[in-house]
């Protein structure tokens, strides 16, 4: 039987790893799978929790959670795809538009 | 029915009929100047009424205008001889002139406003003749000094009208400052600008004799503003670019008059001011021959009669400077006589020539015969010639002067006024011969001829007025007496000796014998005088008038620069300062925090995980 620390423990360190990628990847590719999986680290603490307690709102936050996760990465899709078309490089450190 | 509803009358007609010809503009035509003719003349009706039947004793009435606190100012009128008789002077010379005008003026564009300004000013002096309470004067001193600026600025189109407007305005206001601080001075220590009580009661009034002094000395730094005296002149040479209507107005009966007027009305007052009639005496003989030595050198008819005028009004300031009070009087009403008809005939020759030159005139004798004849009359009452009107008022302020040096051991007065009756008798001659007797000098494209009756019939009657009014106050007669000895706090006036008279007249016809042989006779070459040193040293110091407009100038430049400089740097360094500093500020702030913009989305996702960190332990503290 898995125990909830070590569910929680789990999710904390797909936390971590997912920010983790999304601080050092220069790929936007990579940073928006990195952003992914810290939405699912939340995902399963939610779950984990409503499993614990046996509250359906966990389970409708997560179920949400992936709805919205679907929706984010299309967008970054779409987004990324422009990058490319625009800037002939999906490098994020190469693209400083913004640079003040 | 009351006399005092006459007074009220005398200015309240043509004051209220003012803005009948400028409302209704061109739809009267010619009707505006019988509206302002009309008007005139029943002031000057009811005024020669009260001159006939004056109050026995003066008589005064005043309500009530402004109440503040326990004090209270009222406009009323005060009616005496002095202030009968310089209304009939008023009235009945500006009647003439505006007859005079309605030829004159016809051909000009904008006449309603011509004649409202006329009535206005005529009404304001009326007003100021008859004022009963020194805030009433000054409001009507006020008025007058705006006509003034309106009626030579007439020709507005004309830079050098406008010009001369302005600085009439101006320079006669920074004397009517001084009345307006005598005023005040007055009202706080007297408690009350009535003039009744002023008048014959000046001790009381005012305690102390030097305040008394200060309030002598600040009207009358005003009456030099208006009466262009020495150090105010330099206003009156140039209020020429008027209308020669105006000029005559200005410089008989109206506007120059009220500042002899103002000090006369005072008079019991200055006399227990201590030293303020000397001051007077002094100033009114400075600037009578100051004029008269500019008067020498200039070519411009109407500037020759303006600084007679200022020569005039400086014989009847130091008339009351000596103590010659109806001697003075006295030739306010003769000057006003003789110096509008110089002006009207003047004008006339304007009319008909177009210009102002006395060297472009000449032989107007024998084509122009009232116009010269007018002319002659005037100037020998200018002179001082008997038995002209000028004769005997001048003769009694000289011989005042005189008597003045004899007691006092200061003949400064007398030997001015005395030389400046030789040089006026000089300068005037000179205007007649070369203008009117001398063929022209120069070739001109107008032929002088006769002007028409309505602008000769005012100079014939003036004409006829030069030869009575000296009589009304000689051996012969006395009616003149009472109207200028009137306020028993008056000092005696003795009659100036024969032997006086005798070396006045000698002065006088001296300089008329000087110009005659000079400019007729031509024995003496004034080309020949202009070119040595201290002739043309001279001459330039009279034609520049004795540099007091170069040195106004001269002092407001300076001044104004001043000003103008620490305005500058205000602006520049305080306010410019200011703004600019904020905007560097803001650029600079600016510099400083780019830097952090790197434009990589990795460090702004730092950013916000350092964000959301500081928030959590917020929240976990807090």
């Amino acid at each position: 039987m898995i125990s909830l620390f070590q569910v929680v423990l789990f999710s904390t360190v797909l936390f971590a790893i997912g920010l983790y990628g999304v601080l050092t990847s220069r790929n936007a590719v990579r940073m928006l799978m990195s952003i992914e999986i810290l939405l699912n680290s939340a995902n399963v603490n939610f779950a984990a929790y409503a499993a614990y307690t046996g509250l359906l709102q966990g389970i409708v936050a997560a179920i949400i959670g992936i709805a919205v996760a679907a929706a984010e990465s299309s967008i970054g899709i779409a987004v990324i795809l422009l990058l490319d078309k625009n800037f002939r490089t999906v490098d994020l450190d190469k693209i400083k538009e913004l640079k003040g | 029915m009351n006399p005092l509803i006459y007074a009220w009358l005398i200015p309240g007609i043509p004051l209220v009929l003012t803005p009948i010809p400028i409302l209704a503009g061109r739809r009267l035509e010619r009707g505006s100047g019988y509206i302002a003719i009309g008007s005139i003349a029943f002031s000057t009706l009811f005024s020669v009424y009260l001159l006939i039947r004056p109050p026995l004793t003066p008589a005064f009435q005043s309500v009530s205008w402004i109440a503040f606190g326990t004090g209270r100012l009222s406009v009323g009128i005060y009616v005496d001889h002095l202030s009968i008789l310089m209304s009939v002077v008023t009235s009945g010379i500006s009647l003439l002139i505006q007859v005079y005008s309605l030829e004159y003026m016809r051909h000009e564009e904008g006449l309603p406003r011509y004649w409202t300004e006329m009535m206005l000013f005529t009404g304001s002096m009326l007003g100021f003749a008859l004022a009963g309470t020194l805030i009433t004067m000054y409001v009507f001193w006020e008025l007058v000094g705006v006509c003034s600026y309106l009626l030579i600025g007439f020709w507005y189109t004309r830079p050098e009208a406008a010009a001369a407007a302005k600085k009439a305005f101006v320079v006669t206001r920074v004397g009517d400052v001084g009345f307006l601080v005598g005023i005040v001075l007055l009202y706080l220590n007297a408690h009350t600008l009535s003039l009744a009580q002023v008048i014959n009661q000046p001790i009381n009034a005012v305690v102390s004799p030097q305040m008394r002094t200060a309030i002598s000395l600040l009207v009358f730094f005003a009456a030099t503003g208006k009466s262009a005296q020495i150090p105010l002149f330099t206003w009156l040479p140039d209020a020429m670019e008027g209308p020669t209507t105006v000029s005559a107005l200005i410089h008989s009966a109206t506007m120059v008059a009220a500042g002899v007027y103002l000090v006369a009305r005072l008079y019991p007052f200055f006399l227990v001011s201590p030293y303020a009639l000397e001051v007077v005496a002094l100033i009114g003989s400075a600037s009578a021959f100051v004029a008269a030595t500019m008067a020498l050198v200039s070519f411009d008819l109407k500037r020759i009669l303006a600084y007679s005028t200022m020569s005039q009004l400086g014989y009847m300031m130091a008339g009351l400077g000596v103590g010659a009070f109806s001697g003075s009087v006295f030739h306010l009403l003769n000057h006003a006589v003789f110096k509008s008809m110089l002006f009207l005939s003047a004008g006339a020759v304007l009319h008909v020539l177009d210009t102002r030159d006395i060297r472009e005139m000449g032989g107007l004798l024998r084509r122009m015969k009232v116009t010269s004849l007018a002319f002659l009359v005037g100037a020998l009452s200018l002179s001082g010639i008997p038995p002209l009107n000028g004769f005997f008022s001048k003769d009694d302020i000289v011989g005042a002067a005189f008597s003045y040096g004899v007691s006092t051991g200061d003949y400064v007065v007398y030997i001015l006024t005395l030389g400046a009756a030789a040089i006026t008798a000089f300068y005037i001659f000179r205007a007649f011969f070369i203008a009117y007797v001398l063929p022209p000098r120069v070739s001109r494209d107008r032929e002088a001829k006769e002007v028409p009756l309505v602008m000769t019939l005012p100079m014939v009657i003036l004409i006829a007025l030069t030869f009575i009014t000296g009589w009304l106050w000689s051996p012969l007669g006395d009616f003149f007496q009472p109207y200028v000895r009137y306020s028993p706090l008056l000092p005696f006036e003795s009659e100036p000796a024969l032997y006086l008279i005798v070396v006045s007249v000698g002065f006088a016809l001296l300089g008329i014998g000087l110009s005659y042989i000079t400019y007729v006779r031509r024995t003496i070459d004034p080309e020949e005088v202009n070119s040595n040193t201290l002739g043309s040293a001279l001459r330039t110091l009279f034609s520049k008038g004795y540099y007091f407009d170069d040195a106004y100038d001269a002092v407001a430049k300076a001044v104004s620069y001043v000003i103008a400089g620490g305005i500058d740097y205000f602006d520049r360094c305080v306010l410019d300062g200011a703004v600019n500093g904020i905007a560097r500020l803001v650029t600079e702030a600016g510099e400083k925090v780019r830097i952090t913009e790197t434009g990589r989305v990795r460090n702004y996702a730092a950013a916000v995980l350092v964000g959301i960190v500081i928030l959590l332990i917020l929240f976990v503290v807090i």
